[in-house]
């Protein structure tokens, strides 16, 4: 099949658009798994949260069913708008993500990472249930807004090569890649960043070297958090929003990304992203049916030849 | 240690064993003795006879995962059936067949189950009513993957099945079973309901593109638009892209749709898929560039997307707007019992356990291929669509279609997001029992050959 | 067909795995008895199951009120997962590699059964062309992912099982019958379906939750004790063990890890597919999610987790809870609360989350630790072996 010009233009925008979401999900998990060998399974959740936070944020919804609504409840929300959803959600994500990190992590830093794996497991099942049974099992609107700074998102522009391409999504590139870089920057430039790069390849050593550890831990797992969250609410502003998507659209894509990116590596969640997120895009747009199962396969071959992934150094998380 | 345990639970065993054992014995006379209520001139089959003063329905609807909140108004309309059928009430009152005093004498009692909409949570569900709750009948389904899979099991242990909200051409074709009936339309009926609106409304020889979920439902429904769309419109089909189950973020598909050719639109996605599908194909701009057109609309669906349903045409089962006596007296039932209008699926689960009772009397025994015998060829027109019939070659109700339009944002309220443009009658719908789905459907056994 | 599988691996054991069995040369003698008990004591409890589940517990839901009682067929499903999970907890508890992927040898093994019923409609057939099928297909995905290990290992295993459920699901469709389900098994009943599978066992009416298809997964229940049983206690059961402890002990003593992680890997899927072709024997259906989604895989680690791993009862204790809430705690109305249909999952988390916290060795396990305190023995008597396989030395 011969692709015009504008169809990998598309190609391109798309695979980037879903890779930015696929990247800071993937950034989230690789650092916590790097520095603290923690593997959480819950990082779907924390999307999930992200984005029902986003929602009741951004705007006032109407409850049909739920706990909330059987006690009279029947509106949530503050009506607060976008930008308000943007400062709030990676603020409360953080704030989780040291909950999570004290009360959930910790006492299993030193158990199998079976353990890890079975907790997290467990406690994205009760966050799920949690918010279905509390807020209700229904599906909302994604929670795009129409105008931000005064200009009009709501409709596509026309761009070259590519024709008409929303704009809300040309706008969610703009937004990720530049959360994705301060992110980066943030790792490779300070000195938190320091810790989280020495303990991603090796935690040992920091641990002997007697930086404060603990308060870093927190730190980082926050972080993973808080991109998590952020993730969530870019997911909720694309797509509807319902109890199942942390399941279904975050957690397995995260690990899908940080192994082939390699895990522990924050570049290579990154460019992991990237890779899936265009595999998806350019299968879609020529052998739909197959994308799914090449997308797998892809990732399968990925561990089998390349096991370190694309950017991975260490043995982290083996 | 180990052997206080054994001694313990030992002593549990012989002392319930007893107990069991009683009852059990007591099962035996009542199986020797000739069963209950006179009602025994017919053998045993399925779950028939029927002991005791009561009879047992079970309604199985998905109560967790994406579609419990349908499930839920299914339910509803089902706990709403039961009332009348033991109280008075509703379609009972005006139904002659029916008594309001039970059915055939006996109260009617219900089990929930919840299929979680997973053909084997269903499966699963369905077989705990029928073998520890002894219903006689269940009913239910909320995609057609857990219809046709629930349909399967009621055939293999000779228990009636009536189908709620199926929508898929293999209900009651390729998939079609003898203990099994269904109320809803299917994907065929809709393209031949939206070909003649949308061709007026549109024009004729138009190009159209479509996306279409890759399953079974998905690729029927493709089938019949493109089918209609042809024969009726004279439109031509540029392409018909799968979009695999489960997708959620269509931009991909969407971006490949050529602007400049297409002039309609199909989007061949069902309640949540469609509820993803339809806001990017608007916030793509597509809809400026072309016509939309969603098949099979459903509460869920138009809620979730109620910022983009605006002029978008699709088919829907009924609506508590129309007019006649019947969909008035449900819609006012239902709305004084839970304080809200009726979605289509709680009318088709009320008019399937309600059909379901009026069959019996109408064949005056439980005895399952009795009570088939009794809803095959049945004509009606009390369930708020005019006049039906329930067809004995596929079992597949003859009926109305009804052709929706979304409102816009403004026009819209909580309970009414959709008009009716149009209720294609059942003249112009429908297929021969050998052309169409029902060309492949065979029904199998009654039980009683 | 199980049995020749596991006896050409005992005959590798014998060969290479001489280091481990020295130092049990008459703890092998005791073994042997505890073999023959562990076989009469699971019969004993197979003989009494369906009718503890479907009529005391249906008696006792009688006098309370509520539904609590089990129903025929749900015995067998217990047991067929039992089987997959005595499989999975080899790998899990023994080896301690968590795998995400079993769902494709269930998965297809259901489906080459179900395919293969429609040109020989014998269930027993059915079962070792299923079993074969998954074990064909286990070699090569588990020689490519035992190599890695922890999360690498759990993704790569996942990959294989998605890529199953997506083809089975779209363009395999016209093998699958895709999301309407595969429902043409052409086999019933045993001896050419003159023992229909739901008759029952025996002409006794109180007895009539013991269906010839119970009696079909009791035996084959049997053979998977018995033979989980020599594994474990075999000397490729102390080695299991030893790698899930120890990997770099293991290869320094110079045996051949990989090998050995292998061989966990496909012993755990001939389980998987015995369970699989048992599965659509019972159900005579199945769809793609029920036999290939990671979910399902998912639904075997919370099975053999929640029940405990590391003895061979805990996870079929483990399958036992699990189907038993999904299936008949969900349909429980409560007085006050009412159904609690959906809320059996939100339950069901509390619980697995309670479990790997604070009693890693499962439920069974915090049963018997409990046995053991409440009668104030040693625990290492009667608790010590299996506590040993497992969390007591995790913390």
């Amino acid at each position: 099949m011969l692709l015009l010009q504008s169809e990998i233009a598309s190609i391109l925008l798309n695979g980037l658009q879903q890779g930015a979401i696929y990247a800071l999900l993937g950034i989230g998990l690789t650092i916590i798994l790097g520095t603290m060998e923690f593997l959480n399974l819950a990082h779907g959740a924390l999307y999930l949260v992200g984005a029902y936070v986003g929602l009741i944020v951004f705007q006032e919804t109407t409850l049909t069913n739920g706990f909330l609504y059987s006690i009279g409840i029947t509106s949530l929300g503050f009506d607060g708008g976008f930008l308000a959803a943007i400062v709030l959600v990676p603020v409360i994500g953080f704030g989780i993500g040291l909950l999570m990190e004290r009360f959930v992590a910790e006492p299993f830093y030193d158990r199998p990472e079976t353990d890890q794996l079975l907790v997290t497991f467990g406690l994205a099942l009760i966050v799920e249930e949690t918010i279905k049974n509390v807020i209700g099992g229904n599906t909302f609107q994604s929670i795009a807004p129409s105008t931000l700074f005064g200009v009009n998102v709501s409709q596509p522009v026309s761009l070259p090569f590519v024709g008409l391409f929303p704009s809300w999504r040309l706008l969610i590139i703009v937004i990720t890649f530049f959360v994705i870089g301060v992110t980066y920057l943030a790792i490779e430039r300070t000195d938190f960043g320091l810790v989280v790069q020495a303990g991603t390849r090796d935690s040992e050593m920091v641990r002997l070297l007697g930086i404060k550890i603990n308060r870093s831990y927190s730190l980082v797992f926050a972080l993973g958090a808080a991109l998590a969250a952020f993730a969530g609410l870019i997911g909720a502003s694309i797509q509807t929003i319902s109890p199942q998507i942390g399941t279904t659209q975050a957690l397995v894509p995260a690990f899908l990304t940080i192994v082939v990116g390699g895990a522990g590596s924050v570049r290579g969640a990154i460019a992991g992203g990237m890779v899936l997120g265009l595999i998806i895009s350019a299968m879609t747009q020529t052998y739909s049916q197959w994308a799914q199962i090449v997308l797998y396969l892809f990732v399968a071959l990925m561990l089998v030849f390349r096991p370190q992934g694309l950017f991975g150094t260490a043995e982290v998380g083996e | 240690m180990a052997r206080d345990t054994t001694a313990l639970s030992r002593r549990d065993v012989l002392k319930t064993s007893g107990a069991a054992g009683v009852a059990g014995l007591a099962g035996l006379a009542g199986c020797t003795g000739g069963g209950g209520g006179g009602d025994s001139e017919y053998p045993a089959l399925g779950n028939y006879p029927v002991e005791g003063d009561e009879v047992v329905f079970g309604f199985n609807v998905p109560q967790s995962g994406s579609y419990s909140q349908e499930g839920a108004d299914e339910l509803r309309g089902y706990n709403l059936a039961k009332e009348h059928l033991n109280n008075g009430g509703g379609w009972v009152d005006s139904w002659e067949d029916l008594s309001g005093d039970g059915v055939l004498g006996k109260t009617v009692a219900s089990v929930e189950g919840d299929t979680a909409t997973d053909p084997d949570t269903a499966r699963q569900s369905a077989t705990r009513m029928i073998n520890r709750d002894n219903a006689i009948m269940i009913t239910g389904g909320s995609s057609s993957a857990t219809a046709i899979a629930m349909q399967k099991l009621c055939q293999e242990e000779k228990v009636q099945f009536m189908a709620c909200l199926t929508h898929s051409n293999d209900t009651t074709g390729p998939e079609c079973v003898r203990y099994s009936f269904r109320e809803m339309f299917n994907a065929y009926m809709t393209g031949q309901a939206l070909a003649p609106v949308l061709a007026e409304e549109y024009g004729e020889d138009l190009n159209f593109y479509q996306l279409y979920a890759d399953y079974s439902w998905g690729q029927t429904q493709q089938d019949s638009m493109n089918q209609f769309f042809t024969e009726v419109g004279g439109w031509s089909q540029i392409e018909s892209v799968p979009t695999p189950l489960g997708t959620s973020d269509y931009s991909s598909y969407l971006s490949d749709v050529p602007r400049d050719e297409t002039d309609v639109l199909v989007l061949n996605h069902y309640g949540l898929d469609a509820a993803n599908s339809l806001p990017q194909a608007i916030e793509a701009g597509l809809d400026q560039d072309m016509e939309i057109v969603v098949p099979l609309y459903n509460r869920l669906m138009a809620e979730a997307a109620a910022g983009s349903i605006d002029g978008i045409f699709g088919t829907a089962d009924w609506s508590w707007q129309l007019e006649d006596s019947a969909s008035q007296s449900f819609t006012e039932a239902f709305r004084s019992e839970y304080d809200k209008v009726p979605s289509y699926a709680a009318r088709l689960a009320y008019t399937q356990a309600l059909q379901y009772a009026a069959a019996c009397e109408r064949a005056e025994t439980f005895y399952p291929p009795e009570v088939i015998r009794a809803l095959e060829g049945y004509e009606y027109d009390n369930a708020g669509l005019g006049a039906e019939t329930m067809r004995a070659c596929d079992h597949q109700a003859q009926r109305d279609v009804l052709v929706v339009r979304g409102l816009p944002s403004s026009d819209q309220t909580e309970s009414r997001l959709l008009e009716v443009v149009n209720q294609t009658s059942r003249d112009q719908l429908g297929y021969g029992c050998n052309e169409g789905p029902a060309a492949e459907c065979e029904l199998g056994e009654y039980g009683d050959e | 067909m199980t049995d020749r599988e596991v006896a050409t691996d005992g005959g590798a054991v014998a060969e290479s795995g001489e280091p481990a069995s020295a130092s049990g040369g008459s703890a092998l003698s005791r073994l042997r008895e505890r073999d023959d008990f562990v076989v009469v004591a699971s019969a004993a409890a197979l003989i009494v199951f369906p009718f503890l589940l479907v009529d005391v517990l249906g008696i006792v839901g009688d006098v309370i009120g509520l539904s609590i009682g089990g129903y025929t067929g749900l015995p067998s499903l217990v047991l067929i997962y039992g089987i997959i999970v005595i499989g999975f907890n080899l790998l899990l508890g023994y080896t301690g590699l968590l795998s995400f992927g079993h769902a494709a040898f269930f998965g297809s093994a259901a489906y080459s059964a179900a395919l293969f019923s429609q040109v020989v409609p014998s269930p027993l057939l059915m079962v070792v062309v299923g079993t074969l099928v998954a074990t064909l297909l286990a070699w090569p995905i588990g020689f490519v992912s035992i190599r890695r290990s922890g999360v690498y290992f759990a993704v790569l295993t996942l990959t294989f099982g998605q890529a199953l459920y997506f083809y089975a699901l779209g363009p395999g469709s016209w093998l699958t019958n895709g999301d309407n389900g595969f429902s043409n098994i052409e086999a019933d009943g045993l001896f050419l379906g003159a023992l229909p599978f739901d008759a029952p066992l025996t002409p006794l009416p109180f007895l009539d939750s013991y269906t010839v298809m119970y009696g079909f997964a009791a035996v084959s229940m049997l053979v998977a004790v018995w033979v989980g049983n020599r594994i474990i206690n075999s000397p490729y059961g102390l080695i299991f063990e030893a790698l899930g402890e120890n990997e770099e002990r293991v290869e320094f003593v110079g045996l051949n890890v990989f090998r050995y992680k292998l061989m966990a890997f496909v012993i755990s899927a001939v389980f998987a597919g015995v369970g699989g072709a048992l599965f659509v024997i019972h159900e005579q259906y199945i769809h793609p999610t029920t036999g290939l989604y990671w979910i399902q895989s998912g639904d075997f680690v919370i099975m053999t987790v929640l029940g405990g791993t590391g003895g061979l009862v805990g996870p079929v204790f483990g399958a036992f809870v699990f189907e038993y809430v999904a299936n008949v705690v969900s349909g429980v109305s409560l007085p006050a609360i009412g159904s609690i249909g959906s809320l059996w999952r939100f339950v069901l988390g509390a619980v697995f989350v309670t479990i790997v916290w604070v009693f890693p060795r499962g439920i069974y396990g915090a049963g018997e630790d409990l046995v053991a305190m409440l009668t104030d023995r040693s625990g290492g008597e009667g608790g010590g072996d299996t506590a040993a396989a497992d969390g007591g030395e995790r913390e």
